[in-house]
């Protein structure tokens, strides 16, 4: 069946363009603006030979690339085990996966003063300073990498839930187990190929929401791509404006070479769930 | 191979359902046992408990002499063929039946040439390399039937896994999977609600109603000479007929009086269920002067079957279906007075007052 559009969809349609279009094109324009009412890329020139631009750019990717494990290597098991073993949790946890979305962030870093201590974690000694990503490879702040976990953490379990509904995961478990394999191999061989579309968009939410995260990271003193975009918009319009445009570029970059990466050759259709026997 | 044994088995479930009462069965080495029932008797607890997947309230599970009641279902060494469609997605054919050799760290090249030959031994050696989404229903059960092999399990176990597929494919899949079972001799739990599935294949076959056995032997005496009226109703088509002994092996019931040798055991008085097969029950035109002690009644309506004709007939309101040959099935149309017998040898009473 053909659906046709009717001149109020076209509407619709046309306001809603403009609405995401209209801003993201004023900006790239005015990204090329000079002084004297020319247009060229000194802009973005400028910024890309600042050394601020390489190393918050590297840091906000090293902080994704960290949440992403540490959310998926939580998650997933968690995930699982929920749907497997104790779904009457199941209500429970999806309240859960609100609360980072209603508590601001604002209030989270508020909490993480008292409960970790401003010189690193009381329990781990108080001298915690490798909390602050001191002594860590790329000094990636585990503080920082934990809050995001938190606030990517709505995302990912739902990504994940709805993975996990489209597969027989107990009959799949049994299968598994009966022909000698135990909880971490089912979890490897069988659970995580075929939960991998949700893992990787979970993964994906967590990127996007890493490289726009501001509050957190300014608040705590740490510059991360969306803190330096701030603080070069200080200086520069024209320079925030092209930085704007290339964080655009970059993320939708990395989305569709996800998509790729999912839907590539032995990628979407392995991974299609299994069909009931109804 | 090896000597499976559940005893004194019982689960009972939160919430109250007692899914099975003390169950008792031992399988032989090599042999073929149905577990035969209707839907929510108990069958696949009985199974999973066996699988390790369920723990029994009370009762043991032991394979070859060894307790394994307390032993985690991935050390138990079963192969297990599901109801559902159960093969990994993201793995080939050949990949899905070498899982429990992967699992077992065999290299590589052993595990695929014995996946192959277990392919080969299923049927699909020509599918090896396709992965579930793009092989039939039928297929995707060989597969598992494979997988299941490929770890020379001591027990197969098979929980109703012909039953989301065509009729003509599990007709074929049923006489195979025996085919294979007698070829690598492997002792083997079947559990099935179809008695025609059941009888096919089993060496013995086990009535479960309600969390018991209500009969256990092989599928000749459980169609022959079922033990309980339950069985009797549920494995073939059997006609009940209610009557009271007269003591002399007569038995009086509403149609009339039979005569039947093995009622005489049974004292005047009590209250017995008649058991007779259609095929049992001989159909003959009725004397325009009926004959004390013959069962006369009419032809009600008749079901086709192919070979056979079924032909229902009412004896003073008892209804008593006989099998006939098709080819003399037009000799009793509907309507016609019929003379009905039932077999004075061979037919069997059930004492209800027991
Ligand atoms: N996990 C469970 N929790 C509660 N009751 C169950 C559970 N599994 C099965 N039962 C109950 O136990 C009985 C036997 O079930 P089952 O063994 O699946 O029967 P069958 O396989 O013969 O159809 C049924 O009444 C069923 O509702
Ligand atoms: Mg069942």
């Amino acid at each position: 069946m053909r659906s046709r559009l009717g001149p109020v969809s076209w509407i619709a349609l046309f306001l809603g363009i403009s609405y995401f279009l209209i801003p993201l094109v004023a900006t790239a324009i005015f990204s090329t603006e000079t002084s004297r009412n020319g247009h060229d890329l000194s802009a973005y020139t400028a910024v890309l030979g600042d050394e601020g631009f390489r190393s918050s750019l590297s840091f906000s990717f090293k902080l994704a690339v960290a949440t992403i494990v540490v959310s998926t290597v939580l998650m997933v098991p968690t995930a699982y085990w929920v749907h497997l073993k104790l779904p009457a949790l199941r209500p429970l946890m999806d309240f859960t996966t609100i609360l980072p979305l209603v508590v601001p962030p604002i209030v989270l870093v508020a909490g993480f003063g008292p409960t970790f201590g401003i010189d690193g974690p009381p329990i781990l000694g108080g001298q915690g300073s490798w909390f602050y990503g001191e002594g860590i490879p790329g000094n990636v702040p585990p503080l920082l990498v934990g809050a995001y976990t938190v606030l990517a953490f709505p995302y990912v379990y739902r990504s994940l839930d709805s993975g996990l509904r489209a597969i027989d995961l107990k009959t799949l478990t049994e299968a598994s187990q009966s022909l000698g394999a135990g909880w971490v191999t089912t979890l490897i061989r069988v659970i995580v190929p075929n939960l991998r579309p949700a893992i990787l968009n979970g993964a994906f939410l967590t990127l996007a929401i890493v490289l726009g995260e501001f509050t957190i990271a300014s608040i705590l003193q740490y510059t991360p791509f969306s803190v330096y975009i701030s603080s070069v918009g200080q200086s520069s319009g024209t320079q925030q404006s092209s930085l704007t445009v290339i964080a655009f570029l970059l993320t939708w970059g990395i989305m569709l070479a996800l998509l790729r990466f999912t839907r590539g050759p032995g990628g979407g259709r392995r991974g299609a769930p299994t069909q009931g026997a109804r | 191979m090896a000597e499976l044994v559940l005893s004194g088995l019982r689960k009972e479930f939160a919430g109250g359902v007692v899914a099975l009462h003390d169950l008792d069965l031992t399988v032989g080495s090599g042999e073929f046992v149905s577990l035969l029932g209707p839907s929510g008797c108990g069958k696949t607890t009985a199974l999973r408990i066996v699988a390790g997947f369920e723990h029994p309230s009370s009762g043991r599970v032991s394979v070859g002499g060894v307790d394994i009641t307390g032993t985690p279902p991935n050390e138990r060494d079963m192969g297990m063929v599901f109801q559902a469609y159960s093969l990994f997605p993201n793995l080939t054919a050949r990949d899905n039946v070498g899982y429990g050799l992967r699992v077992r760290k065999q290299p590589a090249r052993q595990r695929n040439q014995r996946a192959e030959e277990l392919l080969d031994l299923v049927g699909l050696a020509d599918a090896a390399g396709r992965y579930p989404h793009q092989l039939s229903g039928g297929m995707q059960q060989r597969v598992a039937l494979a997988r299941a092999l490929a770890i020379e399990p001591k027990v197969l176990l098979l929980d109703e896994p012909l039953s989301a597929l065509d009729a003509k494919v599990r007709l074929q899949l049923r006489e195979e999977i025996r085919r294979i079972q007698q070829r690598l001799g492997i002792t083997t739990i079947f559990v099935t609600h179809d008695q025609e599935e059941a009888l096919s294949i089993s060496d013995r076959i086990a009535v479960l109603y309600q969390g018991k056995i209500e009969q256990l032997g092989p599928p000749a005496e459980i169609y022959g000479a079922p033990a309980t009226p339950f069985v009797a109703e549920f494995v073939g088509t059997m006609n009940r007929i209610e009557g009271v002994s007269d003591g002399s092996g007569g038995v009086l019931s509403d149609g009339g009086l039979l005569t039947l040798s093995s009622a005489v055991s049974h004292a005047a008085g009590r209250r017995l269920l008649v058991l007779v097969r259609p095929e049992s029950v001989r159909l003959s035109a009725a004397q325009s002067v009926p004959v004390p002690g013959e069962l006369v009644g009419e032809v009600a309506s008749q079901v086709f079957l192919g070979a056979v004709t079924r032909v229902l007939t009412v004896v003073a309101g008892l209804e008593i279906r006989a099998d006939v040959p098709s080819s003399v099935a037009a000799t009793f149309p509907v309507g016609a007075r019929v003379r009905v017998e039932v077999p004075r040898e061979g037919t069997r009473v059930l004492d209800l007052d027991a």
